[in-house]
């Protein structure tokens, strides 16, 4: 922690003397500097301590500083405590999590391109009242809406399947947006009108000029639409029971319950502790965070900021 | 039949984005289509066939089921046990779990929106008056916790708020907290919800305005350095006025995602039995009364209160802020 904050400090410290002109200029870069220094320490020793956790024992962690390193042996110590929890149940809940997010994105992809094309590039009666449906959608929580779904998806028998996860997400209006903004510039409109000049159909300029435009939008909606999969946690709570059909943020959540991870008066005499949960963690983790930082070299860190929903 | 799409309100100012879609609207295409013969109801047919798969999503997860909440919360579902009208409403918002809910999801309404939306934009002010390779840095260490979302969030801070595991032991004894026992006592919970809350999402609206800042106009700022204004006055008197409707926006995007609150609450319960009530926020509530009560049709009058809240908020972002059109290209 120290080092960190150190280094960082040093940072900020060759800024203000290169850049000092008066004292009161340089109080207030040494105070900016201290001050952001904090709040990146603040951020960042959570996570650095998450990594951290699973190469030190149960006992460790609470006697080696907290952000020290224990040993690579017991990660894997950990890691055979881990799979060892339902016959290594967490790998089925990793799989279901890519799983349902693939699912979920493919279904969202297919419907967004096509409708935001249409509501860019077509002039039609009810145009305007689905773009005005579509961005309260956008901005109307997921979570409100999943108990009614859940009524509604009981009464055609597809709750506690993966159908109940993967549907729900693939209704994705953010990504219909996204969509709509990018055919309003990126298509552009003489290009349209000399293929219809050509005598093309309007279904063969949508086949022939929108799709393979469409690739950026395409790119933005998959980012989006999986990381709002892989992180959604009160949707697959409400529709699965089966803990073999859980994501990992249902899983987590499970071994939390379940084993004395954080609850001593658990009785369980499950090989799950702190270590393990940590692990867990990072297992859920890692991957989202791989994507994230691909996707973000691929389209940039503003595109990808914010998404609409919270 | 012809008229301009209303739906992406007009633009206050004319940036390149507001001016591609003021085009669209004009809809050159659609004339062009049809002087050369191609009658207008076969591309009105065509962009109904390309909107159709997501129409039916629209349909099946938003439109029917926000519609049978409502009617199941008017009496008018299967098994109901009230009769048609207004008693579902009555019983479900008058019963004993109902206005704790409410307080609760208010307090930590009211704990996290202003922490939130002054951090972020003090941030973003800040990291912006000085561009540079520390700026970056702290930029991108504020935005990476964005990835710890859900169970793994809360797990990260049961550790954190843990004082005999967590790297803030000294800031949680200063507080006079020896155990998590101390920590986790119902009159924290808003402000431990609130900082799992600022921790995974602050990050990334820093960098929505630290983005706004960059697209606002430099001649104004040069001209305001030419006259002798600091970073200070720049950034209070010039920077915040221009970003304040994303501040705006950021707040009712944040209010309309955190009334819905479910998974910390639920996930910490369920970690620290006794600790947070089952029907703690107003989610956890309609999930009670779904499916411990068996009673749906309170359970869709609580979640119709939730559609109405987000639904609140999603007019007054479109209609009211007008938002939409222009905040996307901050991002």
């Amino acid at each position: 922690m120290t080092m960190l904050a150190g280094s960082a400090a040093g940072l900020g410290r060759r800024h203000t003397r290169q850049l000092a002109p008066s004292v009161s200029h340089g109080l207030g870069r040494w105070l900016r500097a201290l001050g952001l220094t904090f709040v990146a320490v603040a951020f960042s020793v959570p996570l650095l301590w998450l990594l951290l956790a699973p190469t030190k024992t149960e006992a460790e962690l609470g006697s080696l500083p907290s952000l020290a390193f224990g040993s690579f042996q017991n990660v894997g110590a950990a890691w055979t405590n881990l799979m060892s929890f339902s016959d290594g149940i967490l790998l089925t809940w990793l799989a279901n999590s890519v799983f349902y997010s693939v699912a979920g994105v493919v279904i969202a992809v297919v419907a967004s391109i096509p409708a935001g094309y249409a509501l860019a590039m077509f002039e039609f009666r009810g145009r305007s009242t689905i773009v005005v449906l579509t961005l309260i959608g956008m901005i109307l929580p997921t979570a409100a809406t999943v108990i009614p779904i859940y009524q509604e998806l009981a009464l055609v028998g597809l709750t506690n399947t993966f159908w109940a996860v993967i549907l729900p997400s693939g209704f994705f209006p953010f990504g219909v947006y996204l969509t709509f903004l990018h055919f309003q510039t990126a298509l552009p409109r003489e290009l349209v009108e000399a293929a219809r000049m050509d005598g093309a159909s309007d279904l063969r300029i949508f086949v022939a000029l929108g799709l393979p435009l469409a690739r950026p939008a395409a790119a933005l909606v998959t980012f989006f639409a999986f990381v709002a999969t892989w992180n959604n946690y009160f949707l697959p709570y409400v529709m699965l029971v089966n803990d073999r059909l859980y994501p990992l943020q249902l899983g987590i959540a499970t071994l939390l319950n379940s084993a004395p991870v954080i609850n001593s008066s658990n009785q369980s005499d499950l090989p799950i502790h702190k270590p393990e949960a940590a692990l867990a963690a990072l297992v859920a983790i890692v991957p989202i965070a791989i994507f994230f930082f691909v996707f973000q070299r691929a389209i940039g860190t503003g595109m990808l900021s914010g998404a609409v929903k919270g | 039949m012809v008229g301009r799409s209303e739906a992406v309100p007009h633009p206050r100012s004319g940036r390149p984005l507001d001016e591609a879609q003021n085009m669209t609207a004009r809809q050159p295409s659609a004339h062009i289509g049809r002087r050369r013969r191609t009658p207008r109801s076969t591309q009105a047919r065509l962009a109904w066939a390309l909107l159709a798969p997501y129409l039916a999503l629209l349909a099946a997860f938003a439109v029917i089921p926000i519609f049978s909440a409502l009617w199941s919360s008017l009496g008018g579902g299967p098994g109901s046990r009230d009769p048609f009208g207004f008693a579902t409403m009555a019983r479900a918002f008058s019963n004993n779990n109902f206005l704790p809910a409410v307080i609760n999801v208010a307090t930590f309404l009211v704990v996290f929106l202003p922490v939130l939306l002054i951090f972020a934009t003090a941030m973003a002010l800040v990291l912006h008056g000085r561009p540079g390779r520390f700026t970056s840095v702290v930029k991108f260490i504020c935005y990476i916790p964005g990835v710890v979302v859900g169970a793994p969030l809360v797990l990260l801070w049961l550790f954190m708020l843990t004082p005999q595991l967590s790297p803030f032991e000294p800031l949680l004894n200063l507080f006079g907290m020896a155990s998590a026992a101390d920590v986790f006592s119902a009159q924290n919970l808003p402000a431990i919800f609130a900082i799992m809350a600022l921790y995974a999402g602050a990050g990334g609206w820093i960098v929505v305005l630290y983005g706004s800042l960059e697209a606002l106009d430099t001649n104004v700022i040069e001209a305001a350095r030419i006259d002798g204004a600091n970073s200070w006055h720049i950034a209070w008197h010039i920077k915040l006025p221009l970003i304040a409707r994303y501040i705006a926006f950021i707040g009712v995007i944040s209010f309309a995602g955190a009334a819905q609150l479910v998974a910390e609450p639920n996930i910490v319960g369920a970690a620290l039995p006794g600790t947070v009530s089952d029907t703690w926020s107003l989610n956890q509530l309609a999930f009670y009364y779904a499916f411990n009560r068996n009673d749906a049709a309170a359970s869709s009058a609580y979640a119709v209160f939730l559609v109405i809240i987000g639904l609140a908020a999603a007019l007054v972002l479109i209609f009211g802020l007008r938002t939409y059109s222009e905040t996307d290209k901050t991002r």
